[in-house]
């Protein structure tokens, strides 16, 4: 079939997203990771847990799904590196008028109740996106620095920009190993993250130059913000549901490393204590901008 | 169904200072602020307004036109009066002076609304 790569709603039954609000992430079983991409995260059902899970806890934290000022009169927006399709979904209870297309690799994790108003679409950024230029209002992608190769991300942006209108809003939101008030055993988690990543030709340091990457793409008015949240319970709901987040995240990562599972789950205990006692807070980069006019 | 406020009247110049203000605060908050719902309230409507006024400031007219919602104005209030606090605490400098004349003139002009 012609459109066969595209995934259009089943319309039965659908609720926002908002209403199936997950309490806690899921726990660790047998993990599936892509093998036709350089991506570190697993690609299974508990990290579809654990990202749907994390869009509440963002939520929560930022307020918002998204940071770029956009008008009431947005009518196209693009996700990136979609994933659960849940941001798309949550942009069509905001964004009623808008049409939402939904950008992955895999198209999988979606759910089988989709608004009318959502388009998903398998395609990967690193091979460009299949649109034709200056389609969308708003472009938006999140989180996918596991993803990318150090290498691609200037190509990644400037594709976000190509199908971005002129006046248009792109928006990235990334974080990496940036912690505040970190102690000893959360800076030997970071610092094997940090290998791991360099090892499979991902480098994390991108994150912190996201505006730069905008502004060599051709956006204007560009916005660059690093945004700590408080891990760990002493803050509240918003820190309790980082925390889990990221602990779900650092324990994905596990079978990347080399400690024995049970040195490597005490490590993550200690850094998770060294959270709550120190007040460390987990700091996101983000920059948006809107592409120049004509 | 929420309220509008009489519409400001904007010059170029005034909308991009107002857009700044907002932004400055907005980036204060993430900075400084621990998420709350009182916080991330005061964030989207913020957030709603800029693009608002983003949307006017693309229109070509000298005088703008910005359409507030009450609750958007009594926002706008509110944050007028937080930044002239936080920038009273800055050291000296012109530029810190020249920022709170405007502020304060902006806060005066608003009062009618």
């Amino acid at each position: 079939m012609f459109f066969s790569f595209f995934r259009r709603r089943r319309k039965a039954a659908f609720a926002a997203s908002n209403t199936h609000q997950p309490t806690t992430p899921p726990v660790a079983e047998q993990r599936t990771y892509l093998a036709n991409a350089p991506y570190l995260l697993p690609k299974d059902r508990q990290e579809d847990q654990r990202l749907n899970f994390q869009h509440y806890a963002l939520h929560h934290t930022f307020g918002n799904h998204y940071l770029a000022p956009l008008g009431p009169d947005t009518r196209t927006i693009l996700d990136v590196g979609c994933g659960t399709g849940i941001w798309a979904i949550d942009m069509a209870s905001q964004y009623p008028c808008a049409q939402i297309i939904g950008v992955d690799i895999a198209l999988s994790s979606l759910p089988p109740a989709l608004p009318d108003t959502c388009l998903f679409c398998q395609a990967n950024v690193l091979d460009g996106l299949p649109f034709p230029d200056q389609q969308f209002d708003y472009t938006h992608q999140r989180l996918l620095v596991l993803a990318i190769p150090a290498p691609r991300w200037p190509g990644v942006v400037q594709e976000l920009v190509r199908v971005t209108r002129p006046q248009g809003w792109v928006e990235l939101l990334e974080a990496a190993t940036t912690v505040q008030n970190a102690g000893p055993a959360t800076e030997r988690l970071l610092a094997w993250l940090r290998e791991t990543s360099q090892a499979a030709g991902i480098d994390l340091s991108m994150v912190t130059r996201l505006g730069g990457l905008l502004r060599q793409a051709g956006c204007q008015a560009v916005e660059v913000q690093d945004i700590p949240v408080p891990l760990g319970s002493w803050a509240g709901r918003s820190g309790e549901m980082l925390k889990l987040d990221a602990m779900r995240v650092f324990e994905a990562l596990q079978p990347r490393s080399a400690l024995p599972p049970a040195e490597f789950e005490a490590l993550l205990q200690t850094a998770v204590n060294e959270w709550e006692q120190n007040h460390a807070s987990y700091v996101f980069h983000a920059a948006y901008g809107r592409r120049a006019p004509l | 169904m929420m309220g509008t406020a009489p519409p400001l009247q904007l010059t170029r110049d005034q909308a991009s200072r107002l857009q700044a203000y907002l932004q400055a605060y907005r980036r204060y908050a993430f900075a400084s602020l621990m998420p709350s719902v009182e916080r991330n309230t005061i964030l989207r409507i913020l957030q709603a307004m800029q693009g608002k006024l983003i949307e006017v400031m693309d229109q070509k007219a000298a005088l703008l036109q910005l359409v507030l919602t009450r609750e958007e104005m009594t926002t706008l209030k509110t944050i007028i009066t937080e930044l002239l606090a936080l920038y009273a605490r800055q050291p000296e400098s012109a530029e810190r002076i020249a920022t709170l004349g405007d502020l304060a003139a902006l806060k005066i002009s608003l009062k009618g609304f």
